[in-house]
């Protein structure tokens, strides 16, 4: 009884067929890490500069670039990918978690509208883009004023008593 | 009958020679290990401490955090009290508007991280969990005491940063406020951070025992309903303490370096601080008061001499609440700036809430029907607990009424609410439970008259003190004020004078704990008449290794028949005949009939 | 206040705080009645079913099925009801109707401001017509804050760089107490505002007059200004040092590092509008600048220094009242108010 008590691999107890994963693995998650990282910073300042034009895309494309991260960092460095299918089930119920905290703050940043559009947008935001509209406005003035509604003829057709 | 004499007692925790026969602790866990009865005198101190301070045995590790949680409740209810006499009058001024603010900060703080949040499962869940299940110790011990550690060094840093000054921006930290505030926050932060990881790491350790530490017969049917609220606040700290953890870290370097998550300077936003602090702290609040509704459960079956209930529908609304808590964090926030639309979803779920707690109220009354109810004073608290619980839960509904909370939320109304479920909740459920398990942890039984008398003082200081509160809210009095209008004049002098009353009451308390380990009767193994493993196993205390023999068990945890069968559950078949359970001598002892039969228990390593 | 609360709530003073009572009453009757309830039965079985000796067997209780049923459909059923009505008034006390008359609010430690459509600014007093709706536009210029009118029933947090919004309208004429219910520092609990609600008449006149400010001579405005901008905070008249210089003794007290060597018009001046150009020695730098305050009001905390330092005569307020000196905004302009901008 105590012989098939423990498991064959000799190992201390506790421990069932301990998966040792390759260095080269390693390496080649870690590689993928940090160019994942250099993507994440290059595409937030091509979108400060105006290279590229994500806009309302930009959080989910973060955070599914944050996603993809971190499944890594799950399934290779914390070897869920070799461990019982229980350990990955217990990890992905704790993602429920986390998708709920940004589904219900989403209910609140995505519809502060929902009353009247003062809560909307921040107020620096706003003064931006009154900004931009009155310089756009402002632009476009000349090009306004040079054609005249009222054309000398015109006069003409205004009959005089 | 035996005579129950009481030998003057050399050191507190000694059990006197005078327990009822065959109820004498063999190798008493508050002795062993430790110096043996030939080392005199000062030459104890040194090797008693280091015993404790290198335990693992779960028991110790329980006493210990007792001992720290209380102390921190009395500095935190101390600064209750300077707070109230403070309010007395709106032009009191033994306090400046800052030191106000902090002190009422302080008493926040403290009772929040460093007494409630440990306080049941901590102490007394760590104390009773494994000799409940029929286990000899954690899944974890030697986490377990790593756990205590780090809520020393927590709450070490919570000193520091109160002696350096203190903070003023109130327990909830919000932004801007903690952002620019000139106060020790960082420290403070810190220290929650810290603290955080003792709660995470006893959950652990509670899930596991609870998994993979049952003795052999303990069905998840026959779990005692406070080892099923242990498991639902373990899965509560396991998954939202992190949150805290990570949104302290978040405001410490917003104000150390400026990353601009929550400064709308920096293009943050404020509310969403408050997003991150009360996604941990409503479930907080769950861990709260779930280990206290554990704690009645097995009160009132015990002293109904009657089975709880409704058990399946007290068992699965535990898990219910503990989940449902992660989705309702909002409800503090109706009138922060957040979406009306999410405003309105969590006022949906807050209600949905309220159902399950409601369920349990009624079934803890139901179980007194055609009960045998004792009232003792630990069922003395335990009523009072139903009926202020159920006030505190009422008015949460109210403040959960999206319209009517636009009008209490930040008042004393909402002041009023939490006292009544934190305090009248879980804090008149601790101080039952004290009672209740007094007798097994310390082989002393507490003064029941003095307990009775004492549940009545703080029964009516604290309505003295809370429901006035609920008044002055409604009409119109604001939370943290350090002066009022002089319309709320009188309603604050009742609640200050309440105050005083309900301090009294705990420490009459305080007074009889302490009386009953000098004087008090040395306990029997059951003096309750309780059917679960730690009363009718271990003795009174419990022996270093908790049991003499692994369990069996063959009835369910409020099976109070088994006080009049004969037939013992170490299925023996001994036929002994039915005794009349005695308090005095505590019902049979199943200490020496249980049957090992070699089943899972491996054998420990250390004994 | 002469207008008579109950028990339990404030007078309804507006037209919308009848909706959250009744909710409120409501609640209030149902738990009391459940707790009536809860309280009575176990009081009941507690006696009835006490123990009578320890020998005490416990008697088999057969589950009644629905029983527990009813007591989990019952409530579901009661909250529920409660959820949409709350819904309901929350809705309406949320938006504003299409014709309201919009004034913004901006909240600083420890004070309220307000601005109206035509340019006037008022500090802690805001004035409004009786029987029309009013919405408030609010902000903040530092920390969280809460506009609470316990009379209205109505409460939303000033939040830093976003406008959030309130709707009343006041049922009768009066003053009703404003508190700030989110905690913000020191004075939190002395930040106090009042609304006074006035028939149209009046109101419109106190528009024109720019608040009513253009009248008062100038050390009268300085000294309303003491009060309402919240320099008392800091600055005592007494002599008493506190967490500023007291104004006792200011007026030409040599100030070393100023233009002139001493305190004189254009260093107060300067104080005000950029408080960390003089620091004076034993104090820090931390008064906050009071850029809205007009040139008019500047003169006139100028003119109350110098009343309560003794320098200040009749012959004074006279030169001062001539037109040259008013620099208020024109008051019958129909300009729209610009955003708040944020601090």
């Amino acid at each position: 009884m105590a012989e098939n008590a423990h498991t064959s691999s000799g190992h201390d107890d506790g421990h069932h067929g301990h998966h040792i994963i390759p260095l080269g693995v390693l390496l080649k998650v870690f590689g993928a890490l940090i160019f994942l990282t250099i993507l994440t910073v290059v595409l937030g300042l091509w979108e400060r500069d105006g290279t590229i034009h994500l806009g309302a895309l930009s959080v989910p494309v973060a955070l599914g670039i944050a996603g993809v991260k971190a499944t890594l960092v799950a399934m290779f460095f914390m070897a869920l990918k070799y461990d019982t299918r229980v350990n990955a089930l217990a990890f992905s119920l704790s993602i429920v978690f986390l998708v709920v905290f940004f589904v219900f703050t989403f209910l609140d940043t995505g519809f502060r509208d929902t009353f009247n559009e003062w809560p909307d947008t921040p107020i620096d935001e706003r003064e931006l883009q009154e900004l931009r509209l009155q310089e756009r406005n402002e632009a476009l003035q000349p090009a306004f004023e040079a054609q005249p509604l009222v054309l000398p003829g015109d006069t003409a057709l205004i009959r005089t008593p | 009958m035996s005579t129950v004499t009481t030998a003057p007692a050399p050191a507190k925790t000694s059990a006197a020679p005078a327990h009822p026969p065959g109820h004498e602790p063999v190798h008493n866990y508050l002795l062993e290990p430790g110096p043996g009865p030939d080392v005199k005198g000062f030459a104890r101190v040194w090797p008693t401490v280091k015993a404790w301070a290198t335990t693992v045995d779960h028991k110790r590790i329980g006493v210990m955090y007792l001992f720290t949680v209380s102390v921190f409740f009395a500095i935190a209810g101390c600064a209750a009290l300077l707070v109230r006499a403070e309010l007395m009058n709106p032009d009191m001024d033994f306090l400046t508007a800052d030191e106000y603010n902090r002190m009422f900060t302080l008493h926040g703080v403290m009772m929040v991280f460093l007494f409630i949040v440990p306080s049941i499962p901590a102490s007394l869940g760590n104390f009773a969990l494994p000799i409940m299940l029929g286990a000899k110790d954690v899944a974890f011990p030697k986490l377990n005491l790593m756990s205590y550690y780090i809520f020393l060094a927590g709450a070490s840093l919570a000193v520091y940063a109160i002696l350096s000054g203190g903070i003023d921006t109130g327990w909830t930290f919000y932004t801007p406020y903690s952002d620019t505030t000139n106060t020790a926050v960082l420290p403070m932060t810190m220290a929650v951070f810290v603290a955080g990881f003792a709660s995470i790491l006893t959950g652990i350790n509670f899930i596991v025992t609870i998994h993979k530490m049952r003795a052999p017969g303990l069905t998840w049917n026959r779990l005692p309903l406070f080892i099923w609220a242990l498991y639902a606040v373990s899965i509560v700290q396991v998954l939202a303490t992190p949150v805290i953890g990570i949104t302290m870290v978040l405001l410490a370097m917003e104000r150390l370096v400026g990353i601009g998550i929550f400064d709308p300077a920096l293009g943050g936003d404020p509310v969403l601080f408050q997003h991150f602090f009360w996604f941990y702290s409503h479930p907080a609040v769950y861990i709260m008061i779930l280990p206290a509704f554990g704690v009645i459960s097995e009160l009132m079956g015990t002293f109904s001499r009657q089975r709880v209930f409704g058990y399946r529908a007290i068992a699965l609304s535990s898990v219910a609440i503990a989940m449902l808590g992660f989705l309702v964090w909002g409800h503090h926030m109706f009138v922060s700036g957040q979406s009306p639309l999410s405003s309105i979803v969590f006022s949906v779920i807050t209600f949905l809430i309220g159902v399950p707690s409601g369920i349990k109220i009624l079934n803890w009354v139901a179980t007194m029907y055609k009960g045998s109810v004792w009232l003792t004073a630990a069922m003395l608290y335990s009523l009072a607990f139903i009926f202020l619980f159920t006030i505190g839960g009422l008015t949460g509904i109210m403040v959960g009424a999206l319209a009517v909370d636009i009008h209490l939320h930040d008042t004393y109304f909402v002041v009023a609410h939490f006292h009544y479920v934190m305090m009248g909740g879980t804090v008149f459920a601790m101080i039952g439970a004290l009672f209740y398990w007094w007798p097994k942890m310390f082989g002393r039984m507490m003064s029941e008259t003095w307990g009775r008398i004492s549940a009545g003082v703080t029964f009516f200081g604290f309505n003295m003190t809370f429901f006035t509160q609920f008044i002055l809210g409604s009409q119109g009095m604001p939370r943290r004020y350090f002066t009022y209008l002089p319309e709320y004049h009188d309603l604050h002098q009742v609640s200050t004078v309440g105050s005083w009353f309900l301090g009294l009451g705990l420490l009459m308390v305080l007074f009889n704990m302490i009386w009953s380990l000098f004087k008090g009767k040395p306990a029997p193994g059951n003096p309750w008449g309780a059917a679960t493993l730690e009363w009718t196993h271990t003795t009174s205390p419990p022996d270093h290794h908790n049991f003499h023999r692994t369990p069996l068990v063959t009835h369910g945890p409020y099976d109070y028949d088994v006080l009049f069968s004969g037939d013992g559950y170490g299925g023996d078949g001994a036929g002994t005949p039915a005794p009349v359970p005695n308090p005095e001598v505590g019902g049979p002892q199943e200490m020496g009939k249980s049957v090992d039969l070699g089943l899972s228990q491996p054998k420990p390593k250390h004994d | 206040m002469e207008r008579e609360g109950s028990f339990w709530l404030p007078p309804q003073s507006s037209t919308t705080a009848h909706e959250i009572d009744a909710l409120f009453y409501f609640i209030i009757i149902v738990s009391v009645i459940i707790q009536i309830g809860v309280t009575y039965y176990m009081v009941k079985y507690a006696w009835k079913y006490r123990r009578r000796s320890h020998a005490d067997r416990p008697v088999d209780v057969h589950p009644n099925k629905w029983l527990e049923i009813s007591w989990v459909v019952i409530p579901s059923l009661l909250v529920f009801v409660v959820f949409f009505w709350g819904f309901k008034a929350f809705v309406s006390a949320g938006i504003a109707p299409d014709n309201a008359y919009q004034i913004h609010v901006t909240g600083k430690k420890w004070l309220w401001e307000f601005e109206y459509p035509n340019g006037t600014t008022s500090v802690e007093d805001l004035y409004v017509p009786v029987g029309e709706p009013i919405e408030l536009i609010m902000t903040s210029t530092d920390v969280l804050h809460s506009f609470f009118v316990p009379e209205f029933r109505v409460k939303h947090d000033a939040i830093p760089n976003r406008y959030t919004t309130v709707w009343f309208e006041v049922k009768e004429e009066g003053t009703y107490q404003v508190l700030c219910t989110e905690y913000c520092g020191t004075a939190h609990s002395e930040m106090y505002a009042y609304v006074h609600a006035v028939d149209r008449g009046t109101f419109n006149e106190w528009l024109r007059t720019g608040g009513g400010n253009d009248n008062l001579p100038l050390n009268e405005l300085g000294a309303s200004l003491y009060d309402k901008a919240g320099c008392q905070t800091c600055h005592s008249v007494d002599g008493v040092s506190g967490t500023g210089p007291t104004w006792q003794g200011l007026w030409q007290a040599a100030r070393p590092g100023s233009e002139e060597g001493v305190a004189d018009a254009n260093y107060i001046r300067t104080s005000i509008v950029n408080p960390n150009a003089y620091i004076t020695e034993g104090y820090e730098g931390i008064m906050p600048a009071y850029p809205n305050l007009t040139d008019r009001d500047i003169n006139g905390l100028i003119a109350y220094i110098r009343e309560i330092n003794g320098d200040w005569t009749a012959a004074d307020s006279a030169a001062a009242a001539a037109p040259a000196d008013s620099l208020a905004a024109p008051a019958d302009s129909l300009a729209t108010p610009d955003a708040e901008p944020a601090e």
